[in-house]
């Protein structure tokens, strides 16, 4: 388990204080115990000492007595008083002390009586005396009696002084056992203590250490951000602001941080971003918020901005970015693209007026050609017979003139119609499709002998009748300009692709074509042979690279003057 | 005043004249009754304005250009496929190309015929013959038939 500073601090005063508590307490039981047994052990000195006073009491009346009795002087009698009254006093004393030893006080039944016999004895024979009747020594000697009482007191009182010392003795004992104890707990207490320090001492600074390392990486990562990083308080001033605020803006942190971060914003965007603060406020955080701050020359920056609160603390951290210059990009994207709709409208307008005009075209333009045909048709029934042969040459030019330009203007019709249709792509059997249209083009190819060379070729994405279109124009181009050869040879093939795109050709060995006119053969109205050599409206080809273009291929040729042609179309192969 | 059988709505006088000339070749000129424009050809379909004193009944074909001033060719075609009276009335169009999108608008309208200017007289030979109409075109018509269709 990682467990953070404060836990390990908390934790360490915590084992500490148990520590000392388990001391203390410790100390102070034992304290408490050794001032008990200190006092029993003043106590136990007190009936020892009592129990010799008694002792003494008793054998200083006896002396007394004794003397009185062999001697008569009066001044034995002195001692016999206060010593009955001492031993009775220590005896009642006695009693008290050892209230709390039920052994003693049993001795103390049987010690009692056993003094209050001699002490009343003791006085019976001092009244004896002082009647006169002196006792005969043997008489004295004989009362053996008081001697054996006297040694049964002094017995008595020797067991209970053993039983005290015997007690005192057990008291220190347990006194210094618990003495040492209490010395073991306060060092092992210690010792613990002092552990918890030294361990305290090594981890918290280690700790410390890689907060402070911590600190200095995030306060260097802070100094370092090209973002804009910063504190905000709820107060709505800045707390603390990285350097890329001055790099960005031109402020010092200072000058940022002295009044309420809204003079820095652009009065237009003051009342989205107050919204968006107390919505931070709030608790929620923000991401791609967008406004405009203010830089010390006076301009504005764009700044995106990705915040989030510290309720508790009263702040905002937040995080801007400079998007100043993808907001001017945007902008010129945004431009571009109007002006692009704009083009597209114009192009389609234009697109419009162009289908208009060809609509017209073929109604308006085709129908003087119309009349004129159809008027020298009348003429030539009418007048036929009797107009010169000149004349007739004449009627029959014009006729084919009229003629031709019907043909130019439905070529350039179906051109620009072709360049219209919507496309229609569908898998195609390219080889098949050469061989269908082969088959229409032999009245074109009639009393001809032509040898065709079909490659194998593969099925393609196009749409089917314009790839027709392609075809018919390449092969009956080809057809033309080899009538010129006995032994005509086309040649329909594939080449190895090229960037994804397959490329066909029809090669002829006809008339060819000088390659510095190369370019002009997919011109519309464009031709390398004057009419009278090979007729056509010049718009074949045009419509080939039209066509192939519109399906993402191109066209090109190569040719040598009287040398033969080839003709090139690429298409995509994904297409 | 006769009723023609054929109405032509064409505002080119060249092509009326050429196509007088194919039907005059079969002697059907006499037949036809020539319009400038649509408003025309409707004035005559429904006898009024300077044709309000035709005679009444209707005409056997209409021969119908499509670009014409005022009212167009299209327009006339779908008020005669809109009336119930006069849209059992064969109508050809006659056109100078063949641009698709009048091909498909005037199919759609219920056009009979599409023949392509100048007219060829076989070229419309063929078409009203497609139409099952060759008679009623070529032949005179009995009166009555005209008047029971009125």
């Amino acid at each position: 388990m990682k467990w953070s500073i404060e836990q390990k601090i908390r934790v360490g005063f915590g084992l500490g204080l148990a520590c000392l508590l388990v001391i203390g307490a410790v100390s102070y039981r034992s304290a408490t115990r050794f001032t008990e047994t200190f006092r029993g052990v003043e106590q136990t000195d007190l009936v020892l000492d009592e129990l010799n006073q008694t002792l003494v009491a008793i054998l200083n009346a006896e002396t007394g007595e004794r003397g009185y009795a062999l001697t008569g002087n009066p001044l034995y009698l002195e001692a016999i008083e206060p010593g009955s009254a001492i031993a009775r006093k220590k005896l009642k004393a006695l009693r008290k002390l050892t209230l709390d030893n039920p052994v003693q006080q049993q001795r103390l039944d049987i010690l009692e009586p056993l003094i209050a016999t001699k002490l009343e004895f003791i006085s019976r024979l001092i009244e004896r005396r002082k009647n006169g009747i002196v006792e005969p020594v043997a008489r004295t000697i004989a009362m053996g009696d008081a001697k054996k009482m006297m040694d049964e007191i002094r017995t008595r009182i020797d067991e209970m002084e053993q039983t005290e010392r015997e007690l005192l003795e057990g008291r220190s004992r347990k006194t210094k056992a618990e003495a040492r104890q209490t010395m073991n707990v306060v060092l092992l207490g210690s010792l613990v203590a002092v552990l918890f320090v030294v361990l305290a001492s090594l981890i918290v600074p280690n700790d410390f250490r890689k907060r402070r390392r911590a600190e200095d990486e995030r306060d260097r990562f802070f100094t370092l951000s090209l973002d804009m990083l910063c504190i905000a308080g709820f107060d709505g001033y800045f707390k603390r602001v990285n350097p890329a605020w001055e790099r960005v803006l031109g402020f010092t942190p200072e000058e940022l941080m002295r009044e309420p971060y809204s003079g820095f914003i652009h009065p237009d965007d003051l009342e989205a971003t107050t919204a968006v603060a107390s919505k931070i406020a709030a608790g929620a955080e923000v991401i791609s918020f967008e406004n405009r701050y203010r830089c010390k020359d006076g301009s504005y920056r764009w700044l995106l901005w990705s915040a989030a609160p510290l309720v508790e603390a009263q702040v905002i951290y937040a995080a801007a970015r400079d998007i100043t210059e993808r907001k001017q990009v945007d902008a010129r994207i945004e431009k571009l693209n109007n002006e692009l709709k704009e083009h597209a409208g114009q192009l389609e307008a234009a697109n419009n007026e162009l289908e208009a005009f060809s609509y017209s075209v073929s109604h308006d333009l085709r129908a003087p050609l119309r009349h004129m045909g159809g008027f020298l048709e009348l003429l030539q029934k009418k007048a036929g017979p009797v107009l010169d042969e000149p004349s007739q040459r004449y009627v029959k030019l014009i006729s084919e003139s009229a003629r031709e330009m019907g043909a130019l203007i439905d070529d350039l019709l179906a051109f620009s119609r072709m360049s219209r249709a919507e496309m229609r792509a569908a898998s195609v059997d390219l080889r098949r499709l050469v061989e269908e249209t082969i088959k229409d083009l032999e009245p074109e190819a009639a009393g001809r002998e032509i040898d065709w060379k079909i490659a194998p070729l593969p099925e393609v994405q196009a749409d089917p009748s314009l790839l027709r279109q392609v075809l018919v124009n390449l092969l009956s181009n080809s057809i033309k300009y080899s009538r010129t050869r006995d032994h005509a040879e086309i040649e329909i093939g594939c080449q190895p692709e090229e960037n994804g795109q397959r490329v066909f050709f029809v090669r002829d060995n006809g008339v060819g074509f000088d390659m510095q006119y190369a370019g002009k053969l997919f011109g519309v109205f464009q031709r390398l042979h004057d009419s009278s050599e090979f007729e056509g409206t010049g718009i074949g080809l045009a419509t080939v690279q039209r066509i192939v273009g519109r399906h993402g291929g191109r066209t090109w040729a190569e040719g040598v003057v009287d040398g033969g042609a080839t003709f090139y179309f690429s298409l995509p192969k994904a297409a | 005043m006769k009723l023609k059988r054929i109405l032509l709505a064409e505002d080119n006088p060249k092509d009326v004249e050429l196509s007088m000339a194919a039907l005059e070749e079969h002697n059907l000129a006499n037949e036809v009754v020539a319009v400038r424009n649509g408003a025309e050809a409707l004035d005559y379909l429904y006898r009024r304005g300077s044709f309000a004193s035709r005679p009444e009944g209707i005409p056997a074909v209409v021969l119908l250009d499509l670009k014409m001033p005022k009212v167009d060719g299209m327009e006339v075609l779908r008020q005669i496929k809109g009336d119930e009276r006069l849209k059992v009335i064969p109508i050809v169009i006659l056109t100078s190309s063949r641009e698709e999108q009048d091909l498909v608008r005037s199919y759609k309208l219920g056009v009979n015929a599409y023949v392509v200017k100048p007219i060829d007289f076989q070229q419309l030979i063929d078409a009203v013959k497609q139409l099952g109409l060759f008679w009623a075109v070529l032949n005179e018509p009995p009166v009555q038939t005209l008047k029971q269709a009125a």
